[in-house]
């Protein structure tokens, strides 16, 4: 207080210099005494209204703490109430899961099922006569809330009906793409979920869109036929068909596996050499055979025929040098028919051991093949390693088809060989000894006879 | 299981080389079979006519006589030599049949390999099948010949030998 008049003395300073003289200094005097008094009051009343609020913020505080009080109790009863909750809530649960039980594994499996359904019917041969059933199939397999009793019941009723189609044959009609790109309607036979046919050709069923393209190679012949037969098979007849257990898979490897011509392909240069010999050897076995069977043709003529010496054939060329060196002593006829038969011989033995010598040299030469096969190999090892056996495929490949070639050139040659040899030896036996024998029989009359 | 079913199913596991040697097996025993009915049969008609008429001859020392005792000879030995010689020949060729059905099994299961890779023998058993079935038949089929051919062969020897004895030179 004592410093709220000093501030207010300060205040008044430039007045007290404005008014000059004793008078202005008793009004000062005054103004300060009436100040000071009216000061004091107002500070009186300041103090009471501080002792007031003063009051009145210990009730305030009496009040808040209360509030407190309050609140906490509340909070101590919805803590309760909250741990009383949860006791019931893990209660409940737990009723849930003993009143669930194996409802929960239930719609697992029902998931589980659902998927594999969808991946059995969408590959399924069926499908292509009922493509409908794929709607519904995706429809429960994707599906992510708890299955209803209906939904349950129409997976089941599709898993029955898939089994029970599979089981059996049915016609229909449907679109077919050619394997040059071209479509055309066909009537089709689906035998159960293994195999669908149109006319005598295999059909592949391609699952993402739902097409059946015809297999650009088809099977051996006796599965087209039977094909064939199961298309026109009236209804209620037996008859036999080749099935595809894979459903399509041997199928589809079919249309991979190479021709013959590719495999021939396969033999590379060596391939095509043993090649070549075979078409060789087998071009002079054919001359040989056609040239031997019309000597012999020709001998038995003139064996029929002993009087008349024809050129021809070396019976009669044997003949032939025996009238002309009758005059002479037997010795000498002897050596003069040896001669003919040496010269003869010759032609007839001439060009075998050529056959000979090229059935020796072919499979030789698929040794080579198989030889140059691994070194293409292991070329391609030295260059990408063993990870991956497709690039080894080209050499083995090579390898086993030179093999092949190689025998299958050989056996006939070899076959042949041996066939045109005993033929040889025969027709020379016949020459040598019994064309001489037959001729000395006659000569022996004749000489009985002069 | 049947016998018919059993021999389509070794059949099957066989290979086309398979039914190569059986028809090779067929013709082999066809011809065995054959050349000892010859020598059973045939060939004493054959062999008793030969000496016929070598001793209707009223001399044996000439040079006519000479040729006509090798031609009666080699009538004999032509009929004796008829297929002999294949049967040798068809023995050696079974085992190579059976080499080639080995190499055609080995490309089938190299073919499995490509597609499925190595990790599937189950795929691979056919081609496995194919491969040592033939060998083993083409072997078999000729090992049991070769006792019947060289029984043969010495039998052809020793025919042919009596045959020079039989037919004498005084």
């Amino acid at each position: 207080m004592f410093r709220a008049i000093c501030i207010a003395l300060l205040a008044m300073m430039p007045m007290l210099t404005h008014a000059q003289g004793t008078q202005s200094l008793k009004d000062l005097m005054d103004e300060v005494t009436a100040n000071a008094s009216t000061e004091a009051k107002r500070n009186k009343e300041r103090e009471a209204k501080f002792r007031a609020a003063a009051g009145e913020q210990e009730s305030l505080m009496a009040s808040a703490e209360a509030e407190v009080k309050k609140q906490e109790a509340l909070r101590d009863s919805l803590r309760k109430t909250f741990d009383e909750n949860e006791t019931v809530l893990a209660e409940l649960q737990d009723l849930l899961d003993r009143r669930s039980g194996d409802l929960g594994e239930l719609f697992g499996v029902f998931r589980q099922t659902a998927d594999d359904a969808e991946s059995i019917i969408f590959a399924s041969l069926v499908s292509a006569e009922k493509p409908e059933r794929k709607a519904i199939v995706s429809e429960l397999a994707e599906s992510a809330e708890i299955p209803s009793i209906d939904q349950i019941r129409s997976l089941w009723q599709l898993l029955i009906q898939e089994t029970a189609l599979s089981g059996e044959l049915s016609r229909f009609k449907h679109e077919v793409i050619n394997p040059d790109g071209t479509t055309y309607d066909a009537d089709i036979v689906r035998v159960g979920a293994f195999n669908v046919v149109t006319g005598d050709k295999y059909l592949n069923y391609l699952s993402e869109d739902g097409t059946l393209v015809e297999l650009a190679r088809q099977p051996a012949g006796y599965a087209r036929s039977s094909a064939d037969t199961l298309t026109s098979a009236a209804p209620g007849e037996v008859v036999d068909f080749t099935i595809d257990p894979s459903r399509g898979a041997l199928l589809g490897l079919l249309v991979q596996s190479p021709s013959l011509m590719e495999r021939i392909e396969q033999g590379g240069t060596v391939g095509y050499a043993i090649i070549i010999v075979g078409i060789i050897g087998m071009l002079i076995v054919l001359e040989r055979m056609l040239s031997l069977m019309r000597t012999r043709s020709k001998m038995q003529r003139q064996l029929k025929n002993l009087d008349q010496v024809e050129e021809d054939n070396p019976i009669g060329r044997v003949m032939q040098a025996y009238f002309e060196h009758r005059h002479l002593d037997l010795e000498t006829i002897s050596r003069k028919m040896q001669e003919v038969i040496i010269h003869d011989m010759a032609g007839i033995r001439g060009g075998l051991s050529i056959v000979k010598v090229l059935a020796a040299v072919a499979p030789l030469m698929g040794l080579l093949g198989t030889v140059v096969g691994m070194i293409g190999t292991f070329q391609a090892i030295t260059l990408f390693g063993t990870g991956d056996p497709k690039l080894m495929a080209g050499g083995i490949s090579q390898a086993l088809i030179t093999t092949v070639l190689g025998l299958c050139a050989a056996i006939p040659l070899l076959l042949s060989h041996s066939m045109l040899a005993a033929r040889a030896t025969q027709i020379g036996k016949m020459i040598s000894e019994q064309a001489a024998g037959l001729m000395a029989k006659k000569a022996e009359a004749d000489a009985k006879g002069a | 299981m049947g016998l018919l079913p059993m021999f389509q199913d070794f059949m099957d596991k066989g290979g086309n080389v398979l039914w190569a040697i059986l028809f090779m097996a067929i013709w082999l025993w066809w011809m065995i079979l054959e050349r000892y009915w010859y020598f059973f049969a045939e060939h004493k008609l054959g062999k008793k006519a030969c000496i016929s008429t070598w001793e209707a001859r009223d001399e044996y020392t000439s040079w006519y006589a000479d040729r006509e005792r090798a031609q009666l000879i080699s009538e004999v030995d032509c009929s004796m030599l008829k297929n002999l010689k294949m049967i040798p020949t068809l023995i050696a060729l079974l085992p190579m049949f059976g080499l080639l059905g080995t190499v055609t099994g080995m490309i089938q299961v190299f073919d499995v390999m490509a597609f499925m890779g190595s990790g599937n023998p189950r795929a691979m058993a056919n081609g496995v099948s194919a491969a040592t079935i033939p060998t083993m038949a083409g072997m078999v089929v000729a090992l049991i010949a070769i006792p019947f051919a060289t029984g043969l062969d010495r039998r052809y020897k020793r025919e042919l030998r009596l045959l020079k004895t039989a037919l004498k030179q005084h």
